[in-house]
């Protein structure tokens, strides 16, 4: 069933046009990823969903979640939903608590907005909270402030603070970016593991594609503000057909040989993402693509059903080698 | 069992022993730093005041008076004695409070320095209060609509806030409600003893004054700190779990915004306080600032050396007071250092 429809939504901030034409949906308990590398509109996009965009910005198209649309929705009334049904995950660990006041207090304040608990009430359900994400001495670390944890320990408190009161979907917007390698893998474990046991739908931003690959079983790819390509993990993972898809999954591989014998070059992708407004008309890739033609000039159409891709010259699905 | 259950406990309890341990010596530390810049400062102030030429003698004998006299006036004073007998001397007068006798009217200094702070004290506190009164709002409303047009006309209005010197605004203030609406005093001062609203209706307008420029000044402060917190990540998250943009500031943007703001609170009350001598001057209150100027037009050095060492003392003790507000609002700042 799906419970998060995103339709042909348009974003400008002070008119620079930074996602164009973005759709999407997401299914209840559904595990989405969104890979694309910074300033490919993967964020906004997860801040247009949580209406949480920066001054000036304007939004057109439809993001429905179940029957309701949050497109124009007032503030009082997104505010509900904030935390309560949609709830989100920032990248920044170190700055997105509040410095001044005991963890505790602060994941208690979701349920105190949401449920209606009491002080003393929330207070112990953030202890509880803090427990199920892996504290081993909650009760103590209830009262800690956030400069004594370490960047690990913040974000599960981010995660804590997100699933209190069971939302629908929770966005994670790059959680273990500025995290040790070393616990990378615990947070996201235990963020799989926390949000499939309440049938909550998981949005994951990541630039890297090995993360999302190991949590989503579907993946959206981002250049330029747009969806290029849209399969399920081992499709995407196996048979990618727009070619910067390729490109991003040829250097991710790169990595992988690192570890045998080919100590060579990186893989890179060539050329830079342009500014933000800055990417030329027609396909956004246009310029660092190795299938360009004049065709490309004109905005490509998206084909495919289940496997989708927005380009002119895709490669064919396992025909052609990588 | 029990043992695993007793350990948090204990770790719990030994915490909170080292935290009062730590407090009590940063409380220790502090008031030490407090005392040595004390002494340091009245060290100071004793020296410049008795290098600066013109003997007290002689000024109060006048050109005409033989050398004579005014050695016979020098020793009556104790100004003959040895430079260091005369600065223990005035110290233990300001510990055991005898501030000694005046130069000039050889009468005892404490109980006249102790009517004009009757005067000063109430007119530096209500300035204050008048400053953040003023500062709070304003610096708030022009944060929250710093992207809007009303929002820029509001930092307008208190940059002109901040051009106008207080002595203008008091006198612009006397003509409007003193000299046109006869609202209030245009100057002098009626005794707490004689009317307390008399007192509190002659310093309406030198507070009122003295205050609005320095809120206007607090205001610009108040804003930068507020946008800074509007802008913050946690104030994001605030938002994300459902509270409303104005309750997210409430519950975590004002507690982060004040930590600078307290910062301009203590230097400005070293402003507020010579603002005072001048705001005074324009007013006639028989205060601490017409006390300072009359006492250093007649030579009158032991006086003028009290008054100043008692401001020192006001400013040291709001900044240790600062300095340890600061650790109660803001955990991050150990108390190690």
């Amino acid at each position: 069933m799906t419970l998060l429809e995103v339709r042909n939504v348009h974003l400008a901030i002070g008119g620079v046009e930074l996602i164009r034409d973005l759709s999407f949906s997401i299914d209840t308990a559904q595990r989405l990823g969104l890979i694309g590398e910074s300033g490919s509109g993967k964020s906004l996009a997860a801040l247009a969903i949580m209406g949480l965009l920066p001054y000036r910005s304007t939004v057109s198209g439809s993001i429905r979640l179940s029957d309701q649309e949050l497109v124009g929705l007032d503030e009082r009334r997104y505010s509900k939903l904030r935390g309560d049904r949609i709830a989100m995950i920032f990248q920044e660990p170190m700055t997105s608590l509040n410095p001044l006041m005991r963890i505790g207090k602060q994941i208690g304040e979701v349920l105190r907005i949401h449920e209606g608990l009491s002080r003393p009430a929330s207070y112990a359900q953030a202890t509880a909270l803090l427990e199920r994400v892996g504290f081993d001495q909650p009760a103590q670390q209830a009262r800690a402030f956030p400069h004594q944890l370490s960047g690990g320990q913040r974000q599960r408190v981010m995660i804590a603070m997100a699933i209190a009161c069971n939302p629908d979907i929770v966005l994670a917007d790059e959680p273990t970016t500025a995290l040790d390698v070393t616990v990378q893998a615990q947070v996201l474990d235990l963020l799989a593991e926390l949000t499939s046991e309440h049938g909550c739908a998981l949005m994951l931003i990541s630039h890297d594609l090995a993360v999302v690959a190991n949590v989503c079983d579907h993946i959206q790819v981002m250049y330029g503000g747009a969806i290029v390509e849209s399969a399920t993990t081992s499709e995407l993972t196996h048979f990618a057909e727009h070619p910067y898809t390729r490109a991003l999954l040829a250097t991710s591989r790169g990595l992988d040989d690192l570890d045998n014998e080919s100590f060579g070059q990186l893989p890179t992708i060539a050329g830079t993402v342009p500014q933000a407004g800055q990417f030329p008309p027609g396909c956004t890739y246009r310029g660092r693509c190795e299938r360009e033609s004049y065709q490309c000039q004109t905005p490509p159409v998206v084909t495919g059903t289940t496997h989708q891709v927005r380009c002119w010259h895709p490669y064919g699905s396992s025909s052609e080698g990588a | 069992m029990q043992v695993a259950d007793l350990g948090p406990t204990i770790i719990a309890r030994r915490r909170s022993i080292t935290y009062q341990h730590e407090l009590r010596r940063f409380l220790i530390r502090r008031v030490t730093t407090l005392v040595v810049t004390l002494f340091l400062a009245s060290l100071t102030v004793f020296w410049v005041l008795n290098i600066l030429p013109g003997k007290p003698a002689q000024v109060i004998l006048g050109t005409q008076a033989t050398p004579s006299a005014v050695a016979a006036l020098t020793a009556k004073l104790g100004l003959d004695r040895p430079l260091v007998d005369q600065y223990l001397h005035w110290i233990h007068g300001l510990i055991t409070l005898h501030l000694g006798n005046s130069y000039i009217s050889g009468q005892p200094i404490a109980p006249v320095i102790g009517s004009a702070l009757e005067v000063t004290g109430p007119l530096v506190v209500g300035g204050l209060l008048v400053g953040v009164a003023i500062a709070a709002p304003l610096g708030i409303a022009s944060a929250l609509r710093h992207t809007r047009r009303s929002g820029v006309i509001l930092s307008g209005i208190a940059q002109i806030g901040i051009a106008i010197p207080n002595f203008v605004l008091g006198i612009l203030l006397i003509i409007i409600f003193a000299v046109d609406l006869k609202a209030l005093p245009a100057s002098g001062f009626i005794t707490w003893s004689t009317s307390i609203t008399g007192a509190l209706r002659s310093l309406v307008l030198p507070a009122v004054s003295l205050g609005l420029v320095e809120g206007a000044i607090l205001a610009r402060y108040v804003r930068a700190s507020i946008i800074e917190v509007l802008h913050a990540d946690f104030l994001r998250t605030a938002r994300a779990k459902g509270l409303r943009p104005n309750q997210a500031l409430l519950r975590h943007g004002l507690r982060n915004a004040s930590i600078p703001v307290l910062t301009v609170l203590g230097l400005e009350l070293s402003g507020l306080i010579i603002g005072a001598v001048v705001i005074e001057a324009v007013f006639t209150l028989p205060g601490l600032g017409s006390l300072l100027l009359s006492s250093v037009e007649n030579r009158d050095l032991i006086t003028v050396q009290d008054i100043v060492m008692l401001v020192a003392t006001a400013v040291l003790l709001v900044n240790t007071a600062v300095d340890i507000l600061y650790r109660v609002i803001d955990p991050r700042m150990g108390l190690r250092s």
